[in-house]
């Protein structure tokens, strides 16, 4: 796998065949709290793919100075270093959203997206195709947690990005709470099987 | 690897991501000051439209503290940070912006300004701070919830499912039910603030 490995394929495998949450199912915890509305699904996902992709180049980029037994204390750092200051610029620039996604911008940290990628890919690649790995699985975990952020949205709230586009009374009210998250990821993560052509959907 | 050389690893790579954060932190900094002032400048102004000037009351916390945990608000579900009085042009005293941080039922808290008049009726609240909120949370901030509490003269609200029929009843922001009881109790507390310093200052600082 690793012979042909190119920039195209890790943007490839990042979006579809491994996609982060329909297909590894990493990342839930926030994929699941803060996509009531699609602004939050996708500010989520913009963050998280950026601390992706810097955590993964870096770590890429230091592996041969990474100590093997202490590689996760080493994650945990570049992640949380990256994460800070993501949050340090939202409150500074972005207020609003960094309100709206509370605590889970800070979690991003210990996402499990950026450990498995860092472990996984990052320390046994370059730093070029461990940077578009960090774009193709952000991409992809950005793409779904938007998608489910717009149809919690549409049938929770009635509204996509603010845009109303159900009369108010006809909304399901349950698609904006945990219950309907569970559920309609659910859905996301069918049809992500059925596209893919996979066996377990 | 020795264990010597692992941990001056970890320290080095330490280092430069603390430089990082720090840099961060600085280069950050002066505009979340910023936003923080405009963001009380403008919750002072939501509360009190009115008033001319605003100065701070001097109090003993540690009665209003007994006062309020007599009146059924422990310190450890509210806690009233500040008393301003907003005064007119003349300097009169026209009411008191409190500002109360009220703690969530499963954790976190919410820090708002509350401008009550002389007389005990509620102008508003502006909520200055939510940690640990969901983004359902955020619906306590929306007119819908925050109106009900406007121009209502009452010794305490209280949260009812369905319809408001009497005064000071207020109807939880949907799927906000932890939030709305957390601004109610802020709410109350400060109406419990303003009658304390009605009570034992006069009114005045």
């Amino acid at each position: 796998m690793q012979k042909k490995d190119t920039i195209f394929t890790r943007l490839y495998h990042g979006i579809l065949v491994e996609n982060p949450t329909a297909v590894l199912c990493l990342g839930l915890c926030p994929t699941l709290a803060v996509t009531t509305t699609a602004k939050n699904g996708l500010a989520m996902g913009i963050v998280t793919g950026i601390v992706l992709v810097l955590s993964e180049f870096f770590i890429s980029l230091l592996k041969r100075v990474i100590p093997k037994k202490d590689r996760m204390i080493i994650y945990v750092l570049i992640s949380a270093c990256f994460t800070t200051i993501i949050q340090l610029v939202l409150n500074a620039y972005y207020p609003d959203i960094s309100e709206s996604l509370g605590v889970f911008v800070s979690l991003t940290a210990v996402n499990g997206v950026i450990f498995g990628r860092a472990d996984n890919y990052a320390m046994q690649n370059n730093p070029g195709l461990a940077l578009f790995d960090g774009i193709g699985f952000g991409i992809g975990y950005t793409l779904i947690i938007t998608i489910l952020g717009a149809v919690r949205e549409i049938l929770g709230i009635g509204t996509i990005f603010g845009i109303r586009v159900i009369p108010d009374g006809y909304t399901l009210s349950i698609a904006a709470l945990a219950p309907g998250a569970f559920f309609l990821l659910a859905c996301i993560i069918a049809v992500a099987q059925k596209i893919k052509g996979g066996r377990s959907a | 690897m020795s264990l010597s050389k692992r941990i001056i690893r970890i320290v080095i790579i330490a280092v430069f991501a603390f430089a990082l954060i720090f840099a961060g932190y600085f280069v950050t900094k002066a505009k979340v000051e910023e936003n923080n002032e405009t963001k009380i400048d403008a919750a002072f102004e939501t509360v009190y439209p009115d008033a001319a000037s605003f100065d701070e009351a001097n109090y003993r916390s540690e009665y209003l503290t007994r006062y309020l945990t007599d009146n059924g608000y422990a310190d450890d579900q509210v806690h009233i940070n500040k008393i301003t009085f907003a005064r007119n042009d003349v300097r009169d005293v026209q009411g008191v912006v409190v500002q109360v941080s009220s703690y969530k039922k499963y954790g976190g808290i919410i820090t708002m300004l509350v401008g009550i008049q002389n007389d005990g009726t509620v102008n508003g609240y502006s909520i200055l701070h939510i940690s640990e909120a969901k983004d359902l949370d955020l619906k306590v901030k929306d007119a819908a919830f925050a109106d009900q509490f406007k121009g209502v003269r009452t010794e305490a609200f209280t949260l009812v499912n369905g319809e408001a029929k009497i005064t000071g009843e207020i109807i939880p922001a949907n799927g906000a039910d932890d939030a709305s009881q957390t601004v109610v109790r802020a709410v109350n507390a400060s109406i419990l603030a303003n009658t304390f310093i009605d009570e034992y200052y006069g009114g005045v600082g």
